[in-house]
């Protein structure tokens, strides 16, 4: 409408020439800038402000000047649309803790989702060769069974099916060639190329069948048929995994005189502690490129390295679930119910369960497991404090304590050892028990001690006072947290 | 100073409370003359009001500033170095805003702060400006609007002087006289026009003038009011439709037919386009804001 609008203009400048000329003072031009007039006094100002311009230019002049527009616009930031909103630092923070997560799952979840199949074929199938070697005709009726139950694979049925003679001369065939080669392959370190290390992998694989019955199922439940004494298989096997001391001890001891022989030149595992580690299948094939797998691969070999000396040398979680990480390896607890339970925890290393156990024979077990690499179990009972000495063995750790006071807690870790007891007495141990010192918490503490908690340094003991005694520096000095 | 009617019991102690609140002691201004600056205020502003009316006017007052101002016009020390304490560079830096340039800027905060401080006398008395201010708004936006109120004056006298010599250059005495009106402006046209600006409200009179006649922008339109800009947009644009519907009414209640008036219109936007130019330069006072970026 420009025509009005010239029309307006028109008219208004007409009528503004007519204005009056009392003008509001400058305290209400200022209060009608500031809008803080009253409704009256506003309307008589804007009716006047509508004839008068100078009034109006008065007014405009007194606005005060807006905050710099153009420095507003350069600080505020440009919106953000869409998907790029993820990159915002809120969302961006909140998109990094999820994808962290995401990560930490795939990590934790991957070897489990992989072991399932070979630990179940593992831990069944490896109990068959055992019994074998046993000799048991009962107990190897009760292997097919079993493994027909879990087992689908046709020849791992079809080789349990033979008589029991052929099977024992086979398999004598098959281990008195393998063994020495076995052994010869252990003492020498130097592993083998990839390409020889292929070449003999039947070989090792043969002589492994007897003597580790872990990785010998291994192969058994990977490859899906029953491997020839005399390697002569035409299967793809894997890469054979490097024989391990652990292993080779197991095996020796109970195909030999069932004591630790030669064992002092079998080097260490890799650090010294951890014997599960050494029982452990070579890793699947690698997913070349595939971070997660790589990511997966180097924490269950991080978690190996770091198995508590406390879990048992041979046990059938951890070997069932083998180097993918799978729950029973770090599990602490041991399956009772489990037929192929092997254990040298006095709990397990007991005859009753390992005449249970389908696994192991009691003649095989008997030495190997007192050697020094069965753990210490410690135990309060009674009020002494015992620790075992071999299966169903135990002895007085401290009998010094008789009379004194009674034990009623004890934390080992190792041969890093806590008994505490009444009047707050508590006695540490460095060598496992070898030698003793008392403990002093200090003269407030009171009452026994119910709880011993906490690392090599930082030790933490409670009191049936509710009283909580903390230490830092490996028992040096004890501070009271509570009371 | 004169003084008005004694003021009730409870007034006084509300003065007391009020002069107490202006923080006025501090630059030296007694409570006797601080009431007399609030009769002052009452009988400007609010004359016939009772005395609670006055303490609630007084109570919407900027006290303190009141306090200070008059202070500085008593000529109190202290008070006048709180006021150039607070007010000296701001002052300055309003007059810039204003003129656009820091000579004149300079020039006029000067000029004020002489008026201020009160060269002139009367009755042997120096004569401050400050006495005017009477606390309604904030003493900052009083000085403001004084100095606009200095610079429109200034410029307006300014502009009646013109050089001959400009004059001369601008080639005036090669002009041609300035032709008058060729087709007069239907006198039904512009009564009907009158009737619709003249049942207008005065705000939206308001709103019409800054846009038509000040060519103020709407954002400067909806700050002098008070609103948002989009609020002036959509008030503009109705208030147009409106004028045009009552405009078309009052032309057909004056004997046009609906063509009639829509010709009326149209005939009248080419005279009226010269028209209004012309009487813009001659008849709006903001028309100054055109011209003083070149003065």
């Amino acid at each position: 409408m420009p025509e009005l609008s010239n029309l307006v203009r028109q008219r208004l400048a007409a009528t503004e020439s007519g204005a009056s000329q009392v003008h509001p003072d400058a305290d209400m031009l200022t209060a009608f800038v500031e809008h803080s007039l009253p409704a009256a006094e506003r309307q008589k100002v804007v009716t006047h402000l509508a004839v008068c311009g100078p009034c109006r230019e008065v007014v405009a002049l007194s606005q005060p000047e807006l905050p710099e527009l153009v420095t507003q616009t350069v600080i505020k930031p440009a919106p953000v649309f869409g998907w790029r909103r993820l990159f915002t630092p809120g969302f961006g923070l909140a998109a990094s803790v999820a994808a962290m997560a995401v990560i930490a799952v795939l990590v934790l979840q991957l070897p489990q989702r992989t072991a399932p199949s070979t630990a179940q074929n593992t831990q069944q199938s490896k109990v068959a060769p055992l019994q074998d070697r046993n000799s048991q005709p009962e107990e190897r009726k009760q292997v097919p069974v079993q493994s027909a139950e879990t087992q689908s694979t046709p020849a791992a049925v079809a080789g349990l099916s033979e008589p029991a003679n052929e099977r024992a001369q086979q398999r004598r065939e098959r281990t008195e060639p393998a063994g020495p080669k076995a052994i010869a392959g252990l003492v020498a370190p130097p592993p083998p190329p990839p390409s020889k290390l292929a070449a003999k992998a039947p070989v090792l694989t043969a002589a492994l069948q007897k003597k580790d019955y872990v990785n010998t199922n291994f192969f058994e439940a990977n490859s899906g048929e029953t491997i020839t004494a005399d390697g002569q298989s035409n299967n793809d096997f894997p890469a054979a995994p490097q024989p391990q001391p652990g292993v080779t001890m197991n095996g020796l001891s109970g195909r030999t005189t069932g004591k630790i022989a030669g064992f002092s030149d079998i080097p260490a595992n890799a650090d010294g502690k951890s014997n599960v580690r050494i029982l452990t299948p070579a890793p699947p094939p690698q997913h070349f490129g595939c971070t997660l797998c790589k990511m997966a691969q180097a924490t269950a070999h991080t978690l190996h390295l770091h198995v508590p000396t406390a879990v048992p040398a041979i046990r059938a979680g951890a070997l069932g679930n083998s180097a993918l990480g799978g729950p029973g390896m770090f599990s602490t607890t041991l399956e009772k119910g489990s037929p192929a339970e092997v254990s040298a925890a006095p709990e397990k290393a007991e005859g009753g369960s390992l005449a249970r156990s389908d696994a192991l024979s009691r003649g095989a077990l008997s030495s190997s497991f007192r050697s020094d690499s069965a753990p210490t179990v410690w135990k309060v009972v009674g009020g002494k404090l015992i620790k075992s000495a071999g299966p169903s063995q135990w002895e007085d750790a401290y009998p010094s304590a008789s009379g004194s006071f009674e034990f009623s807690f004890v934390n080992a870790r190792g041969n890093d050892v806590w008994a505490g007891g009444s009047h707050a007495s508590l006695i540490h141990s460095r060598d496992g028990g070898l030698t003793w010192e008392i403990v002093k918490l200090g003269d407030a503490a009171t009452g026994t001690i119910v709880n011993i908690a906490g690392s090599a340094l930082n030790v933490q003991v409670k009191t049936s006072d509710n009283q909580t005694w903390s230490s830092t520096d490996g028992g040096k000095s004890w501070t009271l947290r509570n009371e | 100073m004169s003084s008005g009617p004694r003021p009730a019991e409870g007034t006084v102690l509300s003065i007391r409370v009020l002069f107490e609140k202006s923080g006025g002691e501090r630059y030296g201004l007694t409570l006797q003359a601080f009431e007399v600056v609030l009769e002052q205020v009452a009988c400007k502003y609010v004359p016939q009001a009772a005395s609670q009316q006055k303490l609630e006017f007084w109570r919407d007052l900027k006290l303190e500033e009141l306090a200070l101002a008059r202070a500085c016009a008593a000529g109190h020390e202290a008070a006048w170095q709180a006021f150039l304490i607070r007010f000296r560079e701001k002052l300055y830096d309003i007059a810039r805003g204003i003129t656009k340039e820091d000579s004149s800027a300079r020039d006029l905060a000067d000029s004020l702060y002489a008026d201020l401080y009160g060269t002139s006398e009367r009755d042997g008395r120096r004569v401050s400006r400050l006495n005017f201010y009477m606390g309604r708004g904030s003493l900052e936006g009083w000085l403001r609007t004084v100095l606009a109120q200095e610079f429109v004056n200034r410029y307006r006298k300014q502009k009646r002087l013109v050089s001959l010599e400009e004059q001369a250059e601008d080639g005036v005495q090669f002009s041609a006289a300035p032709a008058g009106p060729t087709s007069p402006l239907d006198s039904r046209l512009g009564a009907a026009l009158d009737e619709a600006l003249g049942q207008l409200a005065g705000e939206d009179r308001l709103v019409l003038a800054s846009y038509y006649l000040d060519n103020r922008t709407l954002t400067e339109i909806g700050r002098m009011i008070g609103v948002h800009e989009s609020t002036i947009s959509r008030r503009l644009e109705k208030m147009l439709k409106g004028l045009r519907k009552q405009v078309m009414a009052g032309l057909v209640s004056r004997g046009m037919n609906r063509g009639q008036a829509e010709e009326a219109l149209e005939a009248d936007v080419r005279y009226l386009q010269v028209d209004v130019t012309r009487k813009l330069q001659e008849n709006r006072p903001a028309a100054f804001q055109q011209d003083k970026g070149s003065d």
